[in-house]
């Protein structure tokens, strides 16, 4: 009788013993991003390395998964019940990660660490709000700016340091720099408005549409809309549909980029271009200017969240984890290292990022910067009913003022029939 | 069922663990999803969030989406303009291929070849072919003095372009035809002969007819394959321009994996299959007139 009872001891105080030891263990949590090589990954490394000695009741695990694998991974890992607690995620589509459940509400972890949104980029609020509440950080933006090729603008007479502000200037500055073989065929365009990273919404904004209504819809159709979009369709109509296409069909990327090659002279592009001249360009003297505009400055921005999720059974730790990725200190390392454009003002604005002139250029034009507006209803809204109606502009099949009129009526349908098939 | 013998019964067991991995695999990742699917189609559902049962709503709301329509129409267009054009094509190289000279062999592998590269690698190919401005296409209609058109950047010329593109990929069906040219027994040519009929004679009455039910199978695939085009609307035009190449199966993936609107897209590809089954049903209505089957 007493042995047994002195077996029952014995277990009880081992299950004891081991219960204070796993209490004692750290929290475990995982992190999923995209860097999967190079001094970025390294650097992410060394960053869960210093936080986790920081941090010994927690450890986190990163894994990097190639950008183009990464989106099936993260949505298969969600669907499976066995999603990582932090991850990337695409800034411009929070909402449906949010609208679904997937992530969770930052504000109350946010109002203890004394976290607050001014720190981050007012053009990135927009997209991390869903329903009033805050689901996801600033990691990552970018930026549209203007590159201008400093010879051409000798070539032809203009001077290289003061680059075009307004439309007027950029439509002026484009043909000065256009110019045509002796068969009449294009050498050289001054400026394409729909090339590289530059969007008809861009140049709507700039003409003051906000893209929204009073109530937070999409609104493609005003007379400022309408007349950005004939501002576009003006500079193809120099240049010719066809003579264009045959043009800029021989166009490639990163070394082969036109710009780099001579045979665009200004183009809009975003912050990380810069770092492509440098790389395969690096003799080319070129310029980097904010984008010109018609009474109200504005750029495009997109980028990468941070995100919990819901199925996170740490969210405590997940969001130590996350907040050390958003304080100022690390999003200016990440920032120097990836010639990132951060979510994080004071991060982005470092004093050594700011004594280059270009990346002032870029930060002055991220304060006028903007997303593009977020449905739940329709999220590529972009591709499915503004694309084609576009294309169709700059196929000469529709005016500008259909166009966008069918659009909006596009988009407005499809936001119906989501509806009809959501109760 | 007769009493098995033990013998037979643990014959039958062997016999039903050899095949089981497939079995497995069929009914868990090929039955299973078609089976769900039928259920998704009847309901909202985005992947993370369990499905919720909506009747009919994604087939009526289908019904009233004009992209469907749209789709459906440039899908139409590209199989009635692939399949006959291949179908004529494969049928007239595997003649060629089928006399017997020297080297045929290598010939038949050239053509075949195609077939074997990845609808990613021949996408690519053909954008540079179909190039405005350098492209092979355009620069040997220079030759003759005409200007060629825009191809793949045209809303008009998108969908040629494709279906010219798809005539390419016609060795498989080459090969298929060969097989069937070759079973034709030669007594009926040589017979043919004897009669003194010419050439076309030949063809027209004993090639044919004889190789008829190759051509119909040809069909057949081919409608189905052709009806589910995608890569090359995924690879080189993203649909565009103008919603010129939005093919059906390209905009269901759109639906499914950029919208993660699985039920929507669930419904549009049980609408297809619909399609396609009504579609195949009248050919085996119509075959009965053309399709020649020998008797015993």
């Amino acid at each position: 009788m007493r042995k047994r009872v002195s077996v029952w001891l014995l277990a009880f105080s081992a299950v004891l013993v081991m219960s204070m030891v796993v209490s004692a263990a750290p929290t475990k949590i995982t992190f999923w991003h995209i860097y999967d090589g190079g001094e970025v990954q390294s650097w992410m490394k060394d960053v869960v390395r210093r936080f986790n000695e920081a941090n010994p009741d927690i450890i986190v695990e990163d894994l990097g998964v190639n950008f183009w694998d990464y989106w099936t991974k993260i949505a298969t890992a969600t669907a499976a019940g066995i999603a990582p607690d932090v991850a990337m995620n695409d800034l411009g589509n929070v909402g449906q990660r949010a609208h679904a459940d997937m992530i969770i509400p930052l504000d109350e972890y946010m109002a203890q660490s004394g976290v607050t949104l001014d720190e981050f980029w007012p053009a990135t609020h927009s997209v991390i709000i869903w329903d009033g509440q805050v689901y996801a950080m600033p990691w990552e933006t970018d930026v549209r700016v203007l590159y201008y090729n400093k010879a051409a603008f000798r070539e032809v007479g203009l001077d290289p340091e003061s680059p075009p502000q307004t439309w007027d200037e950029l439509k002026e500055y484009a043909d000065l720099l256009t110019s045509r073989d002796s068969n009449g065929r294009l050498t050289r365009i001054g400026f394409h408005p729909n090339l590289s990273n530059m969007y008809w919404w861009i140049f709507a904004w700039q003409n003051g549409a906000t893209l929204v209504d009073d109530e937070g819809k999409i609104e493609l159709y005003t007379p400022e809309a309408v007349e950005a979009l004939e501002y576009v369709k003006s500079f193809l109509d120099t240049y010719g549909l066809r003579e264009l296409t045959s043009f800029t069909s021989t166009f490639g990327g990163d070394a082969m980029d036109p710009f780099l090659i001579g045979k665009v002279a200004m183009v809009g592009n975003n912050n990380t271009f810069r770092e492509t001249i440098l790389r395969y360009a690096p003799d080319m003297e070129f310029g980097v200017a904010r984008l010109p505009h018609n009474g109200t400055p504005a750029s495009w921005s997109n980028g990468f969240s941070l995100e919990i999720s819901s199925q996170s059974k740490n969210p405590e730790a997940a969001w130590r984890f996350l907040s050390y990725l958003m304080s100022p200190e690390i999003q200016a390392e990440y920032a120097k290292v990836n010639s990132s454009l951060v979510g994080s003002i004071a991060g982005s604005t470092d004093e050594e990022l700011m004594a280059d002139p270009s990346w002032r250029v870029m930060i002055d034009e991220m304060g006028v910067s903007r997303f593009r507006p977020f449905s739940l209803e329709a999220p590529t809204w972009y591709d499915s009913s503004l694309s084609p109606e576009l294309d169709a502009v700059y196929q000469g099949m529709k005016d500008p003022d259909q166009a966008l009129r069918d659009a909006q009526k596009n988009y407005e349908d499809e936001v119906a029939r989501w509806h009809r098939t959501h109760r | 069922m007769a009493k098995m013998t033990k013998t037979t019964k643990r014959n039958l067991v062997t016999a039903l663990l050899f095949i089981s991995p497939w079995v497995i695999g069929f009914l868990v990742f090929t039955l299973g999803p078609i089976v769900l699917s039928v259920y998704y189609s009847f309901s909202a559902y985005n992947v993370f969030q369990p499905p919720i049962w909506i009747g009919l709503d994604n087939y009526t709301t289908i019904m009233d989406d004009p992209l469907f329509y749209k789709s459906l129409y440039n899908t139409v267009y590209y199989t009635a303009l692939s399949v006959p054009g291949v179908l004529v094509l494969s049928l007239l190289l595997a003649l060629l291929l089928n006399s017997r000279l020297k080297g045929m062999n290598i010939f038949r592998t050239i053509y075949f070849l195609p077939s074997v590269l990845s609808g990613v690698a021949v996408s690519l190919l053909w954008m540079w072919l179909f190039n405005p401005d350098s492209g092979l296409i355009n620069l040997l209609l220079s030759y003759l003095g005409i200007e060629g058109p825009l191809w793949l950047n045209s809303p008009y010329w998108s969908k040629p372009a494709l279906v010219i593109m798809s005539y390419w990929g016609l060795g498989g069906v080459m090969v298929i035809n060969l097989a069937g040219l070759q079973a034709i027994p030669t007594e009926l040519y040589e017979v043919a002969t004897i009669d003194g009929a010419s050439a076309w004679r030949k063809f027209w009455s004993i090639t044919l007819p004889m190789i008829s039910p190759t051509l119909f199978f040809n069909l057949i695939t081919l409608s189905i394959g052709s009806f589910q085009v995608f890569t090359q609307a995924y690879v080189m035009t993203s649909g565009g321009p103008v919603n010129s190449t939005l093919f059906y199966v390209f905009y269901l993936y759109r639906m499914a994996f950029e919208n993660l609107r699985m039920g929507y897209a669930s419904a549009l590809a049980w609408i297809l299959f619909a399609i396609i089954m009504v579609f195949t049903l009248i050919q085996l209505r119509l075959s009965k007139r053309w399709v020649y089957y020998q008797e015993g």
